[in-house]
Formats: structure tokens, sequence, C-alpha cells
């Protein structure tokens, strides 16, 4: 493979609130190659949105690069910024929120078109018309409106209108959450259809580890603002290598686990902490089963594991070893059996 | 020993003077301290089903057509208002998916729960507020004699959840509805809240009937389930059964649309299997299978005769008419 599609460098993205800076996005790095999905997991308010939305313009960053195929776009103007926009796009959570209600569903997918002025009205009309069955809806259904259509066919509207510029990037912002799981099945199976003919590459914002796990090439686990891990398709599940990714997986219920029961922190209450203010050294420390005192006293950085990928872990060595046990606690609830340092 | 009896029980949606059944002819028992699940697409009747046995439906919008609600010997679908408020609350309570929209934004947490208990209890304002401290310490929620005077903006969604989880069992109700209950929270957090709710069913002794679209969080807490499909139970049965062995095609479909956590990747993105179509709209139902339209194994009789829901084997019921001629 050749140079990356999309290469970011150090990026951090800061708040301003009134109780100081509120860093979302902390010193991360990333490249995105073509053709390829790369998922990005964590909690609410591990800043994997910010990340998104830095990426195609939504969020200034306050450092760092950003580079579309080698061009830098993070010191750009809206107006310079514009012809890069076009490879760049964004598929949100909602597809309730994101269609405008008082535009019919060929006007919403022309829209990108207009702004852009690309093409006569006779041109646009045909490529709207490409568009709709492409994503498998028809072309009849241009003149309808979005209350008109249920969660999944929203959902592939909005496909529809970030595929009108020819993109190269979607960053695909939990793009199923909010549906059923026969519709979920859809969508996904449409965006894999489209990456294999358009040569498309996702960024796929996700919290659901059972989703990314079927889809993407590549994983990157956030919290609290940083990348705690990184690992490929091939080697990142049966070896989760940072104890964050373990918590994750463990705690996604599954099918073929009838009767199992579900797997908690050991704390009781066990939450994300503010990112106003994080916990020092490893920011995961507060809420892990393993930290020992060096967690608290320095902060580990993000380097390569064996052949399992990235992690970021004082202890991973420990934790790879298969030292990790697990009993039930006075509730019977499955906890992790905390080593000793 | 069942708790709960729901028979042949019709809830009508009223669009333009013309009345839609969204929960259409639903039969089923509660047995005392179990999880009884009910799955199925959204637009299935799930939470119509839920409103109709609290007797909480918009109506006149919605009403129940005709069935009954068997409580201890009485008939829910026709007890009156005043008879619901001493139920509702007390007996019967209901957590719903997004607990930031069911607390009161300008009431504190512990005000709002120690109304819920004066409501029902004859009991001190003062010693309401000393039960809801009692009550946030039970879902533990951290400080909760400081967090008592907070307003729900200032907690997380899970300690939202916590907070609607004190006030349903704060009278320690016979049964607990839980309306998508984890739905809005991070899988770390959903598994904190189930693992919670479990463990307060098992002091409690309370039945819980869990409304869900999350297949898996069904495998691995409730005991049985009910398959709902356009306002009708399609399948019924024991978790180990019908995932074991699922009758409906419908369920089957259900459970092979849902990525795997586990099992060998293959090298290749895989695509996953689907459900075509989607869930009939209720002027578009027919007389036959509603599933029909969507069925891979439907023959000629699935559309003009509608199945009935008959016992395959033990607890095990099915829907369709494929699947019972199988078993015969």
């Amino acid at each position: 493979m050749g140079a990356p599609l999309l290469s970011c460098k150090d990026v951090v993205v800061e708040y301003k609130t009134r109780r100081g800076a509120l860093r979302a996005v902390d010193t991360v790095s990333l490249d995105i190659r073509e053709g390829e999905t790369v998922a990005l997991v964590g909690e609410s308010g591990s800043g994997k949105s910010t990340l998104g939305k830095a990426i195609v313009g939504l969020e200034p960053i306050r450092s760092g690069s950003i580079k579309l195929n080698g061009t830098e776009l993070g010191g750009l103007s809206r107006r310079a910024m514009r012809p890069y926009r076009q490879a760049l796009q964004m598929v949100f959570q909602d597809p309730f929120g994101s269609l405008n209600p008082r535009l019919s569903i060929g006007r919403i997918i022309e829209e990108p078109m207009l702004v852009h002025r690309i093409g006569t009205a006779e041109e646009r009309r045909r490529r709207v018309a490409e568009l709709l069955e492409r994503v498998g809806l028809s072309a009849e259904m241009m003149t309808r409106y979005p209350h008109e259509f249920s969660g999944g066919q929203r959902q592939r509207i909005v496909i529809a209108r970030a595929l009108t510029l020819n993109p190269k990037l979607i960053i695909c912002d939990e793009p199923v959450s909010a549906l059923d799981v026969s519709v979920q099945a859809q969508v996904l199976n449409l965006l894999a259809d489209l990456q294999r003919d358009l040569g498309l590459s996702y960024l796929f914002v996700s919290h659901d580890l059972s989703v990314v796990r079927h889809i993407a090439h590549r994983v990157v686990v956030m919290y609290l603002g940083k990348f705690v891990s990184t690992g490929e398709r091939a080697n990142f599940w049966d070896s989760p290598i940072h104890p964050y990714t373990r918590r994750l997986l463990e705690s996604t219920p599954s099918v073929d686990a009838v009767g199992a029961p579900l797997v908690i922190g050991a704390g009781d209450n066990d939450e994300i902490p503010s990112a106003m203010n994080p916990p020092s050294g490893c920011r995961f420390r507060t809420r892990c089963d393993f930290a020992a005192d060096i967690c608290a006293q320095s902060e580990p950085a993000l380097r390569p594991v064996g052949a399992y990928g990235m992690s970021a872990c004082h202890r991973v060595e420990t934790l790879a070893s298969g030292a990790v046990r697990y009993g039930a606690d006075e509730n019977e609830n499955i906890v992790p059996i905390r080593t000793v340092a | 020993m069942s708790i709960l009896k729901v028979d042949s029980l019709v809830t009508e949606l009223r669009i333009a003077d013309r009345h839609f059944p969204v929960v259409n002819d639903v039969s089923f028992t509660l047995e005392k301290g179990e999880t009884l699940a009910i799955v199925g697409e959204s637009g299935c009747g799930k939470s119509m089903l839920a409103m109709s046995l609290l007797r909480i439906l918009p109506e006149p919008l919605a009403r129940i057509g005709s069935g009954r609600i068997l409580f201890d010997d009485r008939d829910l679908a026709e007890a009156g208002v005043d008879e619901m408020r001493t139920i509702r609350g007390k007996r019967m309570s209901i957590i719903f998916q997004d607990p930031m929209a069911s607390l009161n934004p300008v009431e504190t947490i512990g005000n709002q729960i120690a109304e819920m208990i004066c409501e029902h209890e004859d009991i001190s304002r003062r010693d309401a507020r000393k039960k809801a401290i009692e009550l946030l310490r039970m879902v533990r929620l951290p400080d909760a004699e400081k967090r008592v005077d907070e307003y729900p903006h200032r907690l997380s969604g899970g300690m939202c959840q916590r907070v609607m989880i004190a006030m349903a069992l704060a009278c320690r109700p016979e049964i607990l509805i839980a309306d998508e209950p984890t739905t809005a929270l991070d899988v770390t957090i959903q598994a904190q809240i189930l693992a919670l709710l479990s463990n307060l069913q098992s002091e409690t002794g309370a039945a819980v009937i869990l409304i869900t679209h999350n297949l898996a969080i069904v495998a691995q807490i409730a005991d049985r389930l009910l398959v709902m499909y356009a306002g009708e139970i399609v399948e019924s049965g024991t978790v180990a059964s019908v995932f074991g062995n699922p009758r409906h095609p419908y369920t089957r479909q259900l459970i092979d649309a849902i990525p795997k956590g586990t099992g060998p990747i293959e090298g290749e993105i895989g695509r996953l299997a689907e459900i075509r179509g989607s869930v009939p709209a209720l002027d578009q139902r027919e007389r036959g299978c509603n599933f029909s339209q969507r069925c891979d194994c439907a023959v000629a009789r699935c559309r003009t005769d509608k199945p009935v829901l008959k016992q395959s084997s033990g607890d095990h019921s099915v829907a369709c008419f494929v699947a019972q001629s199988e078993a015969a």
C-alpha cells in the first residue's frame, strides 16, 4: 500500500470553557489508507466524535496536522478548504435530525452539487436518480419528503447525499446505532458494497464492538481524548491488549452467551471521569482492575506489543500472559479479581 | 405462581377515525420473580403493550379494545382511574429508555423520589427524604447524601437511570416494567445497570418485564421471552429453548442479523444476514401472517390464513404454519 489517504499527526482539539481549556482530543496520530475502514471506539465523552469532526473541518484543531493526500488541511481558510471538503463527507447517527424536513429528498441529495456549483439542472437530476438507485431506493422517490421514510431509508438518503460529490473518505459517526438490528444489517451491507465498488475509505465511529468487529480493517480505542490501543482486524479481537479494550469487550452482551452473567467493573458506579480534570498518569487507572503504583505516576506511551498491535499500558505484558482471573462478588456479579502488583 | 395474566389483549390506535390494532390478541402470563423479555423491531407494539398494562396509553388516541389484564384477580383493563393510581408506582412501576427526559429538570432528585413515596405511603417529608437517600444508596449512587439535592442535569445518563430505578423500586413493586432501560447508555454502564437490576430483583422478588430490541441482553439476563411482530406474539419460550432452537423464521432472521461478538474472524469484511423490507404499516397489515411478505419460507396458506400461537414443546410456542407442520 502506498501513502495514506488521510494522515493525522499529533492532533489536539480544545474547547474553551469558563473553567479553562478542555482537551477533548489530546495529541493523537492516525493514518487511513484508500479502501480501508478504521473503527474509532470508546464510551461517550472519549473524544471520538470530536476527532471525526476535526478531520472534516467542523472543529478547528489547536495544534497538529491533518493531511489529505499530502495536502495540509489544518490551517486552511473556509474558502481554501472547499475543494477538499468534496473528498471528505460525514454521516451522522440520527437520520431524523440530519435531513431538512422541508426539502424533498431530491433537493436534499442535490444540495452538495448546488453548493459546489456542479452540473446543469438536468445533469444534477440524473445524478440524484443514479444515487437513489445506488443506495437501494428508487428514483421516483426524489419528490417525496423525509417524514415519508423509515429510519433505515433515511439513513440510505443520508448516505446518498454523502456520495454526491464522489468522496474519498466518509466519516460515519454511529451510523447504525439508532436502527433496529434488521435494518442495521441492511445499512452495514450497503456500506460494505459501496466500499467494494467505489474504493471508499471509512472512519467508523462507534461504541458497538460487535458491529466494529464485523466491518473494520483496523480498530482504534479511545479513552478521555487519547488512543489507548490499536490493532489490525486479524489479531485485535482474540487478545485484547489493553484493560480498557478488555472491559469494553466483556461488557458487550452476546447472543451466544445464553444465561452467562455480564462482567462489570469491580468499583461501584464505574464511569468515565471528567475530561476537565483527567487522572494523573494513565487516564484509565481510576477504573482499571489491574492498576499499580506506576500507573498513577507516569503516563504510558502507545507502543507495539508483540504481534497484537499497539497499547498504552504499563502492565500490558503482565496481562498478556493471561494472569487475569474472574470470580463472583457478594452480589454474584462476575468481576475481575485484582491481581497484586 | 403467576402474578399477571394477560388474556387476548387488543390495543387500538385511532388514525383518521379508524381503529387499528397495534397490540393484537396478545396473551401471556408473568411468573413471580422471573424476567420476561419482550423483543421485536420498532413498530412491533412492544411499548404499546407496556403502556396498556399500566394503563398509561395516550387516550383517546389509543385505547384498550378488548381482552383482560388479570392482576390479583382484578381486571386492570376495566380498572378506574383512582384504582390505577393506587397500583401504578406502588405495585407495578416502569422505567423508560431516556432517563434524562423522564426526570423533572427543575426539581432535585431527592424531592422527586420523596414525592413518589409520599403519594403511596403515610410518611412525613423528613422520613421520605431519609428513605430517598437509602434508595439512592441501594442503587449505588456514590455520595448519596450529597447527590440527593442535585438536579438531574448534574448527573450522567447512567446516574439518572440509577435514580429512575430507585424511584421505580421505592414502594417495592411486585412488577417492574423496564422499557429499553439501557439503550441510551454505553456498554460498560449498560452492564452495570443490568447487573444492578438483577441484584435488586433477587432482593425484592419483583417480576421484571424487559422490553428491548437487543437480543444479546435478552440471552444473558432474561428467563423467558416473547417475540413480537406487527402487534402479535409469534414465538415464546424459555431463553435456552428459543435461542437454542428458534422456530419462527422471524426469530431466526433476527438472531442471524446480529453481528456476532465471538467466533472466528474471516479475512474478508463479512456481510451480515439482513431481513429484507420492514415491518408493515398499520394500514398495510393483511389477513394472513404479517411476516409472510418478508419471509423466505412462506407458502400460499401464509398469505390467506393467520397462524395462531401453538405449543410445540414444553414451554416453547410458535405461530407459523411451516414450523408447526415441521413439528407435526
